[in-house]
């Protein structure tokens, strides 16, 4: 049920802080490591900071042979190793008390029946109306049977017919291709209404994520340049130092375009290239986003090995160490052609974006885990300041940094001190951490507390999930046809393969160095 | 839970050297403390700040402004601010003003983040009307001016050095906590909220403790768990600790206004009880206060009774120390629960309030609750 200021008078003021209603969380999966290393500390902290509602509890739902003792135990190891705040003795025990633990199979019906006279005895014991959260921290496969068997067992509320709420938090990946992730859609459709499915990608629950709305639209400087007439280009680069690790299963299947590319990078240009919206309720922001994805310009088959660049990461360094080639991780093939980085040029065909280029790059094993959008703003003109072709002034740069160093800066150009005019880039910092001194809350906090609220702004809907499968399935097919035996290769720990830095060269640009 | 946030928040900043400068050098003297801190870094490390606000913080004396110069890491880490510190009388050098500044930092890798620059004036007995023309002259440009009026003395009773700082404030916050005067206070900052235009945000400290309360009893005693809870009311017991008059009267303020409670008497029996009447409909609706000089301060349990058919119900909500409330007895089916209630120092209060910028109506009509049911009792 939604609770408002009309039906809970008492709510008023409060609702700015507290928007989370009360509920049962439910984590499939809960035994599994989201839920330890970023599920349980995340819930944990919310208790902390006092936002979590006064009636809640959680229930953790695996395989695994615990009983609600060892669940708590389990939760422990969590948020002792895990936790953006340490563990708090004092609190502990009230904490654990609301953590519970039943253990089932995902396909077996009976584990729901089960679900469902646990989650009737918690709502008596922790006065919860029966309002509940589904987060699927489960492997794809399961997601099918898993809601079915939720809605047969009548743990999903029709909407409108009750008071109460039933939500399901789904992870990514939605599908591996576009008719995958309609199939998922369609599993999710026929026993969900859409408005119950929240369709999880933490990156847009980052801080700096969330601050790009703000800094576009909150600020009067930014919006109009924000357009093809002063902006040269963007780069949006998601790198990461870690190899495959132990999720060469999945990642051998997937590869990079799938992983990074279908889901958050594709979001967060959304964010980037959005017009206005006119209100900040979810599905008009939803809707503005949809409308980048609709403009994305395909790439046609014959075109895709000048718009998209695939690697593989060969031996090199990591932090001082030698590392394998990506053929030579534990787990992958020696003949594997999955991608671990790629490099795209994109075009969005609206008024606002025309013929400015988005250069994307994702990629494992690269010099260090960074992720950044930076906006390449124009030359000012070839006068003045910048009438020597031999010396041109560096553009202005804004650059919004997503990890490790939530942030913001702004490269300008000024005057070194001196008689004579010299010029010099200086960039402005701004980090959330140096400035504002707190941690900001972690992902997993804002979305799961959003999710509580009712609040889908965040989550991606089924339009963009399949919008986004159908851009780069034209990529996938391209590829799968292409019959290709080997990919480039570049030295695990450089910034990615030389095939990239030409693609960006050959339009006069130059990828940044992070 | 808070000392170990405070203790953090405190070992992450540093202290530059206070320095004792002249009016007319504050300015030349605060540039200086930048340019040293740039001296003590390597080539490739700059000194950077980041200023969200003017804060100027009125304090009554030494001692207390003692006490908040060493509480103010917790204000300026979270919320990096110039502050301009005034004692309304102190001991000072020579007759008239004293004036020292200094600067907070924190050390990271790429060099010095500034959090805050601190000028701290200090004036003797004669002298205190001069403090907020320094004060003006040293605020930053085009940024929101925080007033925290510190001092024991609700505001209005200092008119004559509340009003100048007033006018160059966007945001004022007070503590009712402790005032000597509770109910004469409330009263007359009632009033002068109510006299104001609307481009002040006033706030008052205590609203920021009682949030985990009214939290806890707007949740559990929600129309759609207890349908004849809040409409039902028949009874309201609230004991609390000492020098929390003002503070829970505002939180009965804050029950009536959004209830729709009319109050229609009160009296004080035997000192330490004070029994309001309210009109709910066409019923009467007792209200008691009840303080208990030997309990820590705040309000610490609060007996709602309500009538639903022929039952009668109840719930009592409790401060169960350890920063947690607690719903611990109901005759009802409101199950008994605990809840983090995470405390907070002044300072993180007012760092907390910082952030808010707009005017809030529900405290405002709280206050003005409280200033009707104050009015009855003075008569």
């Amino acid at each position: 049920m939604f609770e408002s200021v009309h039906t809970n008078p008492l709510l008023a003021g409060l609702q700015e802080d507290q928007l989370a209603q009360p509920c049962t969380l439910v984590i499939f999966g809960g035994g599994g490591d989201l839920s330890k290393r970023k599920l349980l500390p995340a819930v944990y902290n919310q208790s902390l900071d006092g936002a979590l509602p006064a009636n809640f509890a959680l229930l953790g739902l695996s395989l695994e042979e615990m009983d609600d003792e060892r669940y708590r135990q389990f939760a422990r190891e969590g948020i002792e190793q895990f936790s953006r705040q340490p563990l708090d003795e004092q609190n502990w025990p009230d904490f654990a008390r609301l953590l519970h633990y039943q253990s089932g199979s995902f396909d077996d019906p009976q584990t729901y029946v089960r679900l469902k006279q646990c989650l009737e005895q918690i709502d008596r014991a922790f006065g919860i109306p029966g309002n509940r959260v589904f987060y699927l921290a489960i492997p794809p496969a399961f997601i099918e049977t898993c809601v079915q068997n939720l809605s047969a067992a009548g743990l999903v509320y029709p909407v409108n017919e009750t008071q109460n709420f039933s939500r399901v938090i789904v992870e990514k990946p939605i599908g591996h291709d576009l008719q995958s992730a309609r199939q998922v859609n369609d599993v999710l459709g026929r026993n969900l209404d859409e408005s119950q499915i929240y369709r999880i990608d933490h990156y847009l629950g980052k801080e700096t994520v969330q601050n790009i709305l703000v800094m576009r639209f909150g600020n009067l400087i930014f919006e109009p340049l924000w357009n093809r007439k002063y902006i040269e280009h963007v780069q949006i680069t998601v790198a990461e130092s870690e190899g495959v690790g132990t999720r060469a299963g999945y990642y051998d299947h997937a590869g990079a375009l799938r992983d990074m590319v279908q889901n958050h990078i594709l979001q967060l240009l959304t964010l980037i290239a959005m017009e206005p919206p006119w209100s900040m309720h979810a599905d008009v922001i939803r809707d503005h986003r949809q409308d980048v994805l609709n403009c994305l310009r395909p790439i046609p088959a014959d075109q895709v090995d000048a718009y998209v660049v695939r690697a593989q990461y060969g031996q090199g360094y990591h932090q001082g160490f030698d590392v394998p080639g990506y053929r030579r991780e534990e787990g992958i093939g020696p003949n594997s052609t999955t991608e671990t980085y790629v490099a795209l040029k994109v075009f969005i065909d609206n008024w606002r974006w025309a013929g400015v280029p988005f250069y994307i790059r994702t990629g494992k094993r690269m010099t260090k885990r960074a992720s950044e959008i930076a906006v390449h703003f124009r030359s000012t003109p070839p006068i003045l300041f910048n009438a020597d072709p031999a010396k041109p002034i560096e553009q202005n740069v804004l650059a919004l940094s997503i990890q490790p160093n939530e942030g913001l800066s702004l490269r300008i150009s000024t005057k070194l001190p001196g008689t004579k005019v010299r010029i010099f880039p200086v960039k402005m910092d701004f980090r959330y951490g140096a400035t504002f001194g707190d941690q900001s809350p972690e992902a997993y906090e804002r979305l799961i507390l959003d999710v509580m609220a009712g609040d889908a702004t965040l989550f991606m809907r089924r339009d963009a999930v399949e919008r986004s499968w159908m851009f780069i399935e034209d990529i996938l097919n391209a590829w799968s046809s292409s019959g290709v035996r080997w990919l480039p290769e570049y030295t695990a720990g450089s910034w990615g393969p030389m095939e990239a830095d030409r693609m960006i060269e050959d339009d006069d640009f130059r990828w940044r160095m992070l | 839970m808070a000392d170990a946030v405070n203790e953090t928040s405190r070992d992450r900043l540093r202290r530059t050297s206070q320095i004792n400068v002249r009016i007319r050098n504050i300015q030349q003297e605060l540039d200086a403390l930048w340019a040293g801190l740039q001296q003590d870094l390597n080539t490739e490390q700059v000194v950077t700040r980041a200023c969200m606000s003017n804060l100027i913080i009125y304090c009554d004396d030494d001692r207390q402004t003692h006490e908040i110069d060493e509480a103010l890491p917790y204000i300026v880490l979270p919320h990096p601010c110039r502050v301009v510190l005034l004692t309304g009388v102190g001991d000072t050098g020579e007759p008239g003003l004293d004036v020292f500044v200094s600067g907070l930092y924190r050390q990271l890798s790429g060099g010095i983040q500034v959090s805050a620059e601190l000028i701290r004036v200090i004036a003797d007995a004669g002298a205190h009307k001069r403090l907020a023309p320094v004060a003006r002259a040293h605020l930053v440009g085009d940024l929101p001016t925080t007033l925290w009026w510190a001092s024991q003395e609700p505001a209005p009773f200092l008119g004559e050095v509340f009003s100048p700082l007033t006018a160059m404030a966007d945001q004022i916050i007070y503590d009712s906590f402790g005032w000597r005067a509770p109910t004469k206070g409330m009263q007359a900052m009632s009033r002068w909220v109510k006299a104001q235009s609307s481009e002040y945000v006033i706030y008052n400290l205590a609203w920021r403790r009682l949030k985990h309360w009214r939290n806890l009893i707007s949740q559990a005693l929600s129309p759609a768990l207890q349908p004849n809870a809040l409409s039902g009311v028949t009874r309201l017991q609230i004991m609390h600790g000492p020098h929390t008059v003002a503070m829970t009267s505002l939180l009965v303020g804050w029950l009536a206004s959004r209830l729709g409670w009319r109050v229609e008497g009160g009296k004080v029996t035997a000192g330490k009880q004070t029994v309001w009447q309210f009109g709910v409909g066409n019923r009467q609706v007792p209200v008691t206060l009840t303080r208990l000089p030997d309990a820590p301060p705040g309000p610490l349990r609060v007996d709602w009774r309500w009538r639903e058919g022929a039952g009668e119900y109840r719930a009592v909500f409790a401060d169960l120390g350890a920063d947690r409330l607690g719903v611990i007895e109901a005759d009802s089916d409101i199950p008994v629960c605990l809840v983090p209630a995470p405390s907070a120092c002044e300072a993180q209060l007012v760092a907390a309030q910082m952030a808010h910028r707009s005017r809030d109506r529900v405290f405002e009509r709280a206050l003005e609750t409280g200033n009707a049911m104050t009015g009855v009792l003075l008569g």
